[in-house]
């Protein structure tokens, strides 16, 4: 019973994650397939794909507060236009921080390798401080090389040659994900494999090392949200006002996502703390949450690759 | 054994609640406000004329991208451009548009007349959805859900962004909510949608 309880809810836990949702944009994304271009051979209707989504008056307002903000940057880019160093600077800054706070709640992979990574390996809060941002930082980062090397190396940036380098780089960010949750597998097997051999029951710690490569993997995939704010800000030619912007916008989503990393890290020990009554179900309990945390790292990024592929 | 088994429960349940805190909120890049017409003739339902009013990020993108003399107009060629390079991809997509025809799935397959235009900072495209309903003198009913089923964007019905034209023809209601015509992920999702009651003229 204690073996098939946790591979009953395991599925539960993959349907969490698993939508075939790449984030590309709609209006510059051709079809995969040329034969989808034909109407009859195309999926008749198409369902929705994003992860879940509610009509509560909740989510109306987390909406609306999104729209307000992108909004309000917008404006602040524009008065720096006519005063580079007025107060509006400070409100784009201020403003690009609370607005990577929203943005970043909604649902994402960077989030869904955080918290997975936290299931399958014991973390501190400070390891989910550090890993949260460090994904989001990179995701940033990635969208600000691309738009600047594009603007610098090509002579101009635009919204379709971001998408094309996007595109081109999601494959290998996808597959490099896959990796590492094979790696990690692997090795939960090993750990367990050690624990048979000397009777001992311990839980794989985080290490700094695999925060390092999921970062980069998955990190390495831009965020479309900043390239915007790049380019619209290289439109009014203040191109160095949404660079600047770009700090508070990764502190932001940063924090969002180690508040998720941390959320993950707490109730998982807390979990793992309580089965320490019964040493049996501490080891059940242990090992599902190491082998579900690496599994689902695979299955996200081979969800990932397939909806981009296919 | 019935203390391990409730425990496992409450204690996999615990890292599943942090699990979810982040598969319910919303991801939109690029926000839309549309309105639609329904026209009317006299057999009944012609089609819906859509207008999208796109987010000022985007649309700068946009402009930067085929308003080629810069003059802020878009010329028929740039228009083409416009067409080609950021919005037939969405047939893909379905142009967002899903209907339901007395309950039963309408394919949009195509649409026609597109136009592309700035007006102040934003782009505005209007394009028009065939879908040809005959009016009967039993009530027909038509159902229309604009939304980006990945998310990407956030489309944004516009306050009282329905007109009718051909009112004359047929005596018509709507309304505008959400129904089990359109609902998701058992019920959790039910998008707000346009619905058009419509039989002949008496």
């Amino acid at each position: 019973m204690k073996i098939i309880l946790p591979l009953l809810l395991s599925p539960l836990f993959c349907l969490l994650f698993i939508s075939p949702v790449p984030g590309q944009n709609p209006f510059l994304t051709p079809p995969s397939h040329e034969h989808k271009q034909s109407p009859q051979d195309r999926e008749k209707i198409r369902q929705p794909s994003a992860p879940l989504r509610g009509t509560s008056p909740f989510f109306a307002k987390f909406l609306s507060l999104q729209r307000e903000l992108r909004q309000k940057m917008t404006g602040y880019a524009r008065q720096i236009q006519e005063n580079p160093f007025g107060p509006a600077t400070w409100q784009l800054m201020f403003f690009s921080l609370f607005y990577g706070i929203i943005h970043a709640a909604g649902p994402g992979h960077g989030k869904s390798i955080v918290c997975s990574y936290f299931l399958s390996r014991r973390g501190t809060v400070r390891q989910a401080l550090m890993f949260g941002n460090m994904i989001t930082a990179t995701h940033i980062f990635s969208a600000t090389v691309i738009v600047l090397g594009l603007y610098w190396i090509l002579g101009g940036a635009n919204i379709v040659a971001f998408h094309a380098v996007e595109k081109r780089l999601e494959t290998i960010s996808y597959l490099m994900i896959v990796l590492i949750g094979v790696f990690l597998l692997t090795r939960t097997f090993l750990d367990w494999w050690r624990a048979d051999q000397h009777e001992t029951e311990q839980c794989a710690p985080a290490s700094s090392r695999d925060m390092v490569s999921l970062s980069l993997a998955t990190g390495l995939m831009p965020c479309p949200g900043a390239a915007l704010i790049l380019l619209f800000t290289l439109s009014l030619d203040v191109f160095w006002a949404g660079l600047v912007a770009m700090v508070p916008l990764a502190l932001g989503m940063g924090l969002t996502a180690s508040a998720l990393g941390m959320a993950t890290v707490g109730s998982t020990r807390y979990a793992l703390q309580l089965s320490q009554r019964s040493k049996r179900a501490f080891a059940v309990l242990h090992r599902s949450f190491a082998f579900l945390g690496a599994l689902l790292v695979i299955l996200l990024g081979a969800s990932l690759y397939l909806g981009a592929r296919f | 054994m019935m203390w391990t088994v409730r425990n496992l429960c409450t204690l996999l349940v615990a890292p599943l609640m942090a699990l979810t805190a982040q598969a319910v909120q919303a991801h939109p890049h690029v926000w839309v406000d549309y309105s639609i017409e329904a026209r009317f003739d006299a057999n009944g339902l012609v089609g819906f004329q859509q207008r999208w009013i796109l987010d000022e990020m985007f649309s700068s993108s946009i402009v930067s991208m085929f308003d080629a003399d810069e003059d802020g107009v878009f010329s028929d060629d740039e228009m083409e451009e416009v067409r080609k390079g950021v919005f037939d991809y969405l047939r893909e997509y379905d142009y967002f548009t899903r209907i339901k025809i007395d309950g039963q799935d309408f394919e949009v397959r195509q649409v026609t007349h597109f136009r592309a235009y700035i007006e102040g900072h934003h782009v505005v495209y209007e394009f028009f959805v065939p879908c040809v309903v005959a009016a009967t003198s039993s009530p027909r009913t038509v159902q229309v859900l604009v939304e980006d089923m990945e998310y990407f964007v956030e489309m944004t019905f516009k306050p009282n962004g329905l007109t009718i034209e051909g009112k004359e023809h047929v005596s018509v209601s709507s309304t505008f909510g959400s129904s089990d015509a359109f609902s998701f992920f058992g019920g959790a999702w039910r998008p707000k949608h346009l619905t058009l009651r419509f039989e002949k003229s008496t």
